[in-house]
């Protein structure tokens, strides 16, 4: 956008012809305390709660507080230039962020102001942080699938767009690594994705777009940074931006995907706040309305009907455990909030088991009716033939005398596992994906032996790439298995030409 | 320690006595008193406050405040009882703040560059009496530079503001959006 000057002076010319004095009564108050990010002000009488309100050195303040002669305003920015006696006024606004397709490719703060050196970011439309989300009527069944591109992800705990999934574990186990990959498969998917950090080192902030960056995800992507530097108050804030986002892509008839990595630091942050707004503490300390805290923020994700365009916009929230502890207070209430959760375990993971999905302990619950028919019927058993494994698997520890049924029910077992381990950043299309299951269930892998199955997989898809893409491109473009024989014969003619490492 | 809001109370408590009895106006005249007297640096609140003074706090108050009338009297001997002894300016506040209200005046501050005249002062006060939602106004007059041109009215944590240091915050509120700050 270029200015130029006759335009302003145009514009200025306009403004003084109509300029009307529009001076009102407004409502101040004044600063009597101050410290820690929070403001205590007196008067403001008739202030909302959720307003800004502006400091006279023109930082904005978020109103969260209303008590009998106070208010309790959040500062968002430099609280080290507000002093005792400052003058307070009304905006009679509540907070927006720019959204818009100009941020995409952008690290912004949860204010919305670049945090990447590339300069303005150049959008003249913002969304309120804080919306009613979607209505009954407004929703529409989720039916189609969100691709991670993780084997384990698609096949056990399938993923639909306007879905709520958690992501679960203990730190060091791969969380974010499931979100990154997720987000680097949704590449030419009409989707655009926003990655919220909350509370995370700047340092590792930075290699995750380094990460989007040389995969080239950044081109759909915004990143929302609130560091472990920031002041609690932008941290709270900060998923909140994210969703805001977001929801302009959806209500626009397109798909959006937002990652919060994680929220048990933003309830942290909430709870920091809220006891140094002096409300009562609970269960951990953390404040009554923590539940609402989070069910308001994942409610507007939603896949919506028809009439409104039919967008959608996926929650992955994140939320990390104390040793495996998911009986603890915030992940309890995200878990009954979300539509399913993915468990990632850190013995799994330990034990080379990567991505550290435990399929035993995770779920989708509506994600089923937005698999493709291909991934469904291969899929279909693959969990319980899991389950089974799992239980034989201690059993069978103790003796060698197993009978046939046995020994081949623990041989598909640990083919199944590896099959389902995957390496970092390689997300795998659905159609290979189907491929590969096809074959693992139909017990073409049971002859070959373990060690060799990761490069059977990658020797696989070059072969089908190669030689048979048309098997691929139905299973793609029909999304169910139309040609059986030919997937067959596909196996069978690569399985003559691989070499065993023996 | 100062509590503005135990401050209020007191005053409210103390004007709803005087209107049962009907003579808030004497009570008035006589807080301006008090509020001298309490106001600090204040010896009265220095002596009330020496424990060794404690037995004789009553006697004192009562000898002091002989002429005054006894709802006032029996409110600072309670006040002084709580060890609210320096809420009583902030207590005398809001009672004429009360009384005010009560009578449709608003009492504020005008803050200008230089003094204003007399009628100037009438001007400002009759415009905005509506506008505050009052029917008469009584302000003051401060000097204030920081405004640079123009003037501000302040009452009761409202204000109207038409100086040129906000006229300038405007303009660059327009040219500066909410979210590049």
């Amino acid at each position: 956008m270029e200015i130029r000057a006759e335009e302003i002076s145009a514009l200025i010319k306009k403004q003084i012809q109509y300029y009307q004095k529009d001076t009102e009564i407004k409502d101040i108050g004044t600063v009597i305390e101050t410290g820690d990010g929070i403001a205590q002000i007196y008067g403001l009488n008739n202030v909302l709660s959720g307003e800004l309100v502006e400091f006279e050195n023109g930082t904005m303040g978020l109103v969260q507080s209303l008590e009998e002669d106070r208010v309790g305003v959040v500062i968002l920015g430099s609280h080290l230039s507000i002093r005792e006696g400052d003058e307070v006024t009304r905006t009679g606004r509540i907070m927006e962020v720019p959204v818009g397709k100009s941020l995409v490719g952008r690290v912004v703060n949860p204010l919305g102001q670049p945090i990447d050196g590339k300069g303005e970011i150049k959008t003249r439309k913002t969304r309120p942080i804080e919306r009613e989300a979607p209505g009954v009527m407004a929703r529409k069944s989720i039916h189609e699938p969100l691709q991670t591109g993780l084997k384990a992800i698609d096949a056990l705990v399938p993923i639909g767009r306007g879905q709520r999934e958690l992501i679960i574990g203990d730190r060091q186990t791969g969380k974010t690594t499931v979100a990154v990959d997720t987000i680097l498969n949704q590449k030419d998917q009409n989707m655009y994705c926003i990655y919220v950090a909350i509370g995370q080192k700047d340092s590792t902030v930075r290699a995750t777009v380094e990460t989007f960056r040389r995969h080239g995800a950044l081109d759909y992507t915004i990143v929302v940074n609130a560091g472990a530097s920031a002041p609690a108050p932008l941290q709270y804030l900060a998923p909140y931006a994210g969703v805001a986002m977001g929801e302009e892509f959806m209500y626009n008839g397109e798909h959006a995907l937002v990652v919060y990595d994680d929220l048990s630091k933003q309830a942290a942050a909430y709870r920091e706040l809220s006891l140094l707004l002096k409300r009562p503490p609970g269960r951990e300390a953390f404040p009554g309305d923590v539940f609402y805290l989070h069910s308001r923020l994942l409610e507007r994700a939603a896949k919506l009907n028809d009439d409104l365009g039919g967008g959608s916009m996926t929650a992955l929230p994140f939320v990390e455990t104390q040793a495996g502890d998911i009986s603890a207070y915030i992940p309890t209430n995200v878990i009954s909030i979300t539509d399913g959760q993915i468990f990632l375990q850190s013995d799994l993971f330990f034990s080379g088991v990567r991505p550290a999905i435990n399929p035993g302990l995770s779920v989708s619950r509506v994600g089923g009716s937005a698999q493709t028919k291909a991934m469904k019927k291969v899929a279909g058993t693959l969990r319980l033939d899991l389950a089974s494994y799992r239980e034989l698997e201690s059993f069978a520890q103790f003796g060698s005398d197993l009978d046939k049924a046995t020994l081949q029910k623990l041989n598909r077992g640990k083919r199944t596992i590896e099959v389902l381990k995957q390496g970092l950043h390689k997300p795998i299309t659905m159609e290979k994906q189907v491929m590969i299951i096809y074959a693992l269930i139909h017990g073409y892998l049971d002859e070959i032996p373990i060690e060799d199955i990761r490069r059977y997989e990658g020797e696989f898809y070059d072969y089908l790439d190669a030689a048979y893409p048309q098997v691929l491109r139905d299973i793609r473009e029909s999304g169910e298995i139309t040609a059986e024989e030919d997937m067959k014969e596909a196996i069978t003619t690569f399985q003559q030409q691989f070499s065993r490492s023996y | 320690m100062k509590n503005s809001r135990n401050a209020r109370r007191y005053a409210e408590a103390l004007y709803d006595v005087a209107k049962e009895h009907g003579h808030e106006e004497q009570i008035e005249r006589e807080l301006l008193t008090v509020r001298q007297v309490f106001s600090a640096p204040s010896e009265l609140v220095d002596f009330l406050q020496d424990p060794k003074q404690w037995m004789n706090r009553a006697r004192i108050i009562k000898s002091t405040f002989t002429t005054f009338s006894s709802e006032l009297v029996k409110l600072i001997l309670i006040m002084v009882e709580d060890h609210a002894e320096q809420d009583v300016p902030g207590m005398v506040d809001h009672y004429t703040y009360l009384i005010n209200e009560k009578r449709g005046i608003g009492v504020g501050k005008v803050y200008s560059v230089t003094h204003l005249t007399p009628h100037q002062l009438e001007d400002i006060e009759a415009h905005f009496a509506k506008q505050f939602g009052y029917n008469r106004l009584a302000l003051q007059n401060e000097i204030d530079e920081s405004v640079i041109g123009g003037f501000k009215v302040v009452i009761n944590n409202r204000v109207y503001d038409a100086s040129l240091k906000a006229k300038l915050e405007e303009v660059k509120r327009k040219f500066v959006p909410l979210y590049k700050r």
